[in-house]
Order: structure tokens, then C-alpha cells, then sequence
């Protein structure tokens, strides 16, 4: 107590470095000992799966926890076993098209409700805040139906336009939010200017807005590419199957007889995740941050 | 869909409703330009989420095996049969000890959170790490954390038998006791990272000089994290416990790739169960009535924060 009340006094005049101090809640050693205790629980897990897809599973039947290889051929045993070369291009195609549709139908659909007052906005308003909080679990029954009305069943075509469906409440009110940050003062001034209303909104909203849209491009794109449930209520065919749901399927097929191959088809998924992960975080931060404090 | 899905769109119903009255004063502006953006999007969500709801309070009023063309109505019947289903009650245990495992995700969040704030040097490398999880997604994470509870040869059995932890080499992932657990731990792994980033975004927006007028009055470390801190981060605890909840309810990918629901029912959650009614059972009226308890929740929820949003505001 004495050091806590001291302290300010002796660094009147400072300010900056009094604020500095007064959100430290641990010592430094502590900090950074619990990080690293965490860093390691998120960390060791995946080492050990990499570690894992090295060995041989005569090696791995023996002692699961020690040793060390370097068999890398089970990857190449693992992208041949399970269908990866379905796999990938199915979730890339889906996260592609959920992106593109989300972004182009969120924004627009955002400015909407941010900007004019129309006759059903408030219901409209009011069943996006319904639909983003009802989990797709529990309306997959009735989703099915309306699928197969649409002749969709599996099909690429139904998965992306519920996948899309599912994104869009929040992706609508993000992009509302987005909008209803920017003046409306520039819209004024090109509708003055004699601007028509779809030029003022590609022309000078939609520019604006970029990095709200390249936040939502992140989320959405982050979203559809560990889609499961979806694929898994709307499709049969393997070769409609998305690489976690693909994954998850090689996994109950091959799990208790080779650990290591299935190891190795994880780091296969895993890896290049890790790294898109490294390189989009900021953004992801950024749009995790902005959306709940507007 | 991930939980985080709320995170914006809740408050954004909250502060922008002053500024959505401006809207309407604007010169040379038809309104129905509005209707006409905002038309795909509400068709989407109309055909896609609303309606389905709809169908499938009808469908929990209905006895169908999913194949059938005729589907028998049997009034509350379902709900009746599901209310006395010892399976439904215990799955509605385990669902709210699942969300008991996110909400440990949003005290260990914030916690790191606070422990981050001073931005300690590397802080970035922690932050990436601990967003790891939500990249991957939760059928890959529990796929990854299935080859480390794997019953018969899985990593953590082996540790535990090298170690002498009995907990772990038991296999509790097989056991009709400890799966619900070791799932509710995953879930920790899985949600933790996310909730340090939203409890960190809720820190940034308080001001520091709160707590440099605490510390001149003598509040020590404690003192500040709790009379100072925590209460002006109430609305952000209160976002995340919600979060929490509407996520704990909606848990379905995880469970199901490491569990499908088993070993018998022991780790079905209300979707899980749900679902295996209606796939493995061809039940979909008592599925559908599973379902429906689902959307009331949900709804539930939706009333319950819009109030709280409308009073913040």
C-alpha cells in the first residue's frame, strides 16, 4: 500500500507515466509468466499434433508422447487418402462467393438502413436482430425444406446462399454502423451536385467505407471457411465437402487406426490457417475492437 | 457461425439511434432508395432464417419421420413428450454447463486482457497467439483436441500414464462422467482468445486518468481493478456474458466431431440432440420441439439485451 501511494506523489508532473503505472495490475515477472503459461497451453497442443504427423504409427502405437521422425511422407499419404484435392477448392469456391455476396449485399443493405427512412424499416430491423441471434441449429430442420424447395439440395449453390443468409444480419448491422460514422454532409454535396443515388453510393460511400468492407471481407471469409454444420445438414456428396467437415469425416474413418496420417492431415489444414492468421490478425482485431465500442 | 457474430451488431443497435433520426431530413432524397438497398439482403434473411423459424415451431406441432409425404398434426404433444424426456432435461444440464466453460472464457479473457493492457513488450506475439483458436474455427479445434483425449491411443492417455495422473489416463473423453467436462475445457481452449480481444477493445475506451485519480487518493492495484475497472467495463462484462450465453446455446460443431453426442447421450446438447433425433432417429416433430425451445431462448435473450441496449442509450 505504502509503495501504491508514494508513487504518484514522486511522479507529479507526469502524467503520462502515472497512467502507465496505474493500469499495471501484476508485476511485470508475473505478466509475463502467465502469458507464457498460456502461450504454451495454445501452443504445445499443436506441437504436438506436428510432431505427431512425423512419426511412424508403428513408433506412435508405442509411446504416443516421445520419440521423433522425419516421415513426411504421411503427408503426402494423407493429401492422397483423404480428398483434399476436393476439399480445398469446395472451401476456397464457398468462402470466396459468401464473401463477394456478403460484402456486395451487407453494404449495400447497410447504407440502406443507415441512411433513409422507409415504410418496414423498423420490422426489418427488428428480424435482423431476431435472425442473428437464433442458432442455425436450431431452425436446420425447416432450412432443409426450404433447400429442397428450391431444388438446392446438395447442391454448391444452396450451401453459400445460407451460409450467406446466416452471415448477413451481422454483417448488415457492422456495415450500418459503418456508414452511419461517415457525414452525410458528402452525400448532400454530391446530390447537389446533381449525383443520382447510385452514384452517390459507389461513387463517394462505398470508397469510404473500404476499410469497413475489407474488415467484413475478413470476418465472413474466417466464418465460411470453418463452416460444418451447414455442408454437413446440405450435402451427401463427398465431393461437395468442406475441408473441416472433410476433415472431420477422414477422421472417423481412419482415427483409431493411424494417428500420425490423420496428424499429418491437420497440420496439412492447419498450417496455412496459422499463417493467414499471422498476416490478417490485425485487421480481425481492429474489426473485433471498432464493432463493439461503436 | 461463430459467436462473435453479436459483438458490433449489438451495440450498433444501441448508439446509433439518435443519428438514425437525422437520417431522414436529407434534400432530393426518395426514401424508397433505402427499401431498394436494403430489399436483397431482408429477402435473403426473410426466406433463409425467419421463415424457417416459423417452420419449425409448425413442424414441432407435427409427428414426421422426415420421409413421409403426410405429416400427422399433434398439437403440443412433442413438447409435452420432450418436457418428461430425461435425456432432454440432462442435455439442458450439460448445455448450461457448456456455457458455464465459455463464461470461464470471459473471466480468463479479461483477466489477460488486464494483464495486456500496459502493452508489456511482445504483447503482440501473446495476442496472435491467443486468437489462434478462433481462426481455426470449432470443428477444426475439436478435431485437434480429439487426437489429444482419443480414448484408446491419444496423446494426453499416454502423458497421463507416463505422469501418474490418473485423470488423464483414464480417457475422461470416454466416460459417460468426464466427456461433458473435457468438452466444456476445449471450449475454454477454443473461446478464450476472442474474449481477450473484446475485453481489450473494451479497455481502450476507458480513460486512464480514472485510474490515475484513484491512485493520487491512495487506491492500490486491487482497489483500482475493482471500485475503478470493473465497474465501467460492466456494460463490456455484460456484452461478453451474453455472448457467452447465445454462443453456449448455439455449440454444435465442436461436440459434434469429437463426440456426436456420446459415449450413449452423455454430452448431447440441446442441438446435438436435436439433431440426432431428427437424422438418427427420423423424429423431427420432437427434434423440431428440441429446436423450438432453442429459438425461445434465443428470443428471450434478443428481449432482454434490446432493453438493456435501449436503457444504456
Amino acid at each position: 500500500m505504502t509503495a501504491e501511494i508514494r508513487m504518484p506523489l514522486r511522479r507529479r508532473g507526469r502524467p503520462r507515466e502515472l497512467s502507465r503505472d496505474t493500469i499495471r495490475f501484476a508485476p511485470t515477472w508475473l505478466s509475463y509468466g502467465l502469458m507464457i503459461v498460456f502461450f504454451l497451453l495454445i501452443t504445445l497442443p499443436l506441437l504436438w499434433i506436428a510432431m505427431t504427423a512425423l512419426r511412424s504409427p508403428e513408433a506412435y502405437a508405442q509411446n504416443p508422447v516421445g520419440g521423433f521422425e522425419w516421415r513426411f511422407s504421411n503427408f503426402a499419404d494423407a493429401w492422397n487418402t483423404a480428398n483434399f484435392s476436393s476439399y480445398v477448392p469446395n472451401s476456397l469456391i464457398y468462402t470466396g462467393s459468401v464473401v463477394v455476396l456478403v460484402v456486395a449485399i451487407a453494404s449495400a443493405a447497410g447504407y440502406g438502413l443507415a441512411r433513409f427512412r422507409f415504410p418496414g424499416r423498423l420490422a426489418m430491423m427488428l428480424s435482423l436482430v431476431v435472425a442473428l441471434t437464433v442458432p442455425f441449429s436450431s431452425i436446420m430442420f425447416s432450412v432443409y425444406d426450404v433447400v429442397q424447395f428450391f431444388g438446392l439440395i446438395n447442391t454448391r449453390a444452396g450451401i453459400v446462399v445460407v451460409a450467406v443468409a446466416m452471415t448477413l444480419p451481422f454483417a448488415t448491422f457492422y456495415m450500418r454502423t459503418f456508414f452511419l460514422g461517415i457525414p452525410d454532409e458528402l452525400a448532400e454535396a454530391a446530390r447537389i451536385d446533381g449525383a443520382g443515388e447510385l452514384t452517390v453510393f459507389f461513387r463517394v460511400m462505398l470508397p469510404l467505407a473500404r476499410p469497413g468492407l475489407a474488415t467484413l471481407a475478413v470476418f465472413s471469409g474466417v466464418w465460411t471457411w470453418g463452416m460444418y454444420i451447414e455442408p454437413l445438414l446440405l450435402a451427401t456428396s463427398d465431393d461437395l465437402r468442406t475441408v473441416s467437415l472433410g476433415l472431420s469425416f477422414f477422421t472417423t474413418e481412419f482415427g483409431g487406426s493411424n494417428a500420425p496420417l490423420i496428424c499429418a492431415a491437420i497440420v496439412t489444414i492447419v498450417a496455412p490457417l496459422i499463417v493467414v492468421s499471422v498476416l490478417l490478425q490485425r485487421r480481425f482485431v481492429e474489426g473485433m475492437t471498432n464493432g463493439a465500442i461503436k | 457461425m461463430s459467436s462473435h457474430s453479436l459483438a458490433g451488431a449489438v451495440r450498433s443497435g444501441a448508439g446509433s439511434a439518435p443519428r438514425a433520426r437525422k437520417a431522414g431530413k436529407g434534400v432530393h432524397r426518395s426514401q424508397i432508395t433505402g427499401l431498394v438497398f436494403a430489399t436483397p439482403a431482408i429477402v435473403l434473411v426473410a426466406v433463409f432464417v425467419i421463415y424457417p423459424i416459423v417452420g419449425t415451431v409448425a413442424l414441432s406441432l407435427t409427428d414426421w419421420d422426415g420421409f413421409s409425404p403426410t405429416r400427422t398434426f399433434v398439437g403440443l404433444q412433442n413438447f409435452a413428450d420432450i418436457l418428461a424426456d430425461g435425456t432432454f432435461q440432462a442435455s439442458v444440464v450439460r448445455n448450461l454447463i457448456y456455457i458455464g466453460g465459455f463464461f470461464v472464457s470471459v473471466v480468463l479473457g479479461f483477466a489477460i486482457a488486464v494483464l495486456l493492457w500496459v502493452r508489456p513488450r511482445g504483447w503482440v506475439v501473446f495476442r496472435t497467439v491467443f486468437l489462434i483458436p478462433e481462426m481455426l474455427g470449432p470443428a477444426i479445434v475439436g478435431l485437434v483436441w480429439l487426437r489429444l483425449w482419443q480414448p484408446a491411443n491419444g496423446g494426453l492417455a499416454a502423458l497421463g500414464d507416463a505422469l501418474h495422473i490418473p485423470v488423464l489416463a483414464s480417457s475422461p473423453l470416454a466416460s459417460p462422467g468426464g466427456a461433458i467436462w473435457v468438452l466444456a475445457l476445449t471450449q475454454v481452449w477454443a473461446s478464450t482468445g476472442f474474449f481477450v480481444v473484446v475485453a481489450l477493445g473494451g479497455l481502450q475506451s476507458l480513460d486512464p486518468s480514472l485510474l490515475d485519480a484513484a491512485a493520487v487518493d491512495g487506491a492500490g492495484r486491487w482497489q483500482r481493478l475493482r471500485y475503478v475497472v470493473i465497474p465501467s467495463m460492466r456494460p463490456f462484462l455484460a456484452l461478453m456474458t451474453m455472448l457467452a450465453t447465445i454462443a453456449g446455446l448455439k455449440a454444435f460443431d465442436l461436440v459434434w466431431v469429437m463426440t456426436q453426442g456420446g459415449p450413449g447421450n452423455a454430452t448431447q446438447l440441446l442441438g446435438t440432440y436435436a439433431y440426432t433425433k431428427a437424422f438418427s432417429q427420423s423424429d423431427f416433430g420432437h427434434a423440431s420441439a428440441i429446436a423450438c425451445v432453442m429459438v425461445l431462448i434465443a428470443l428471450a435473450f434478443t428481449l432482454l439485451t434490446g432493453r438493456r441496449n435501449v436503457r444504456d442509450s
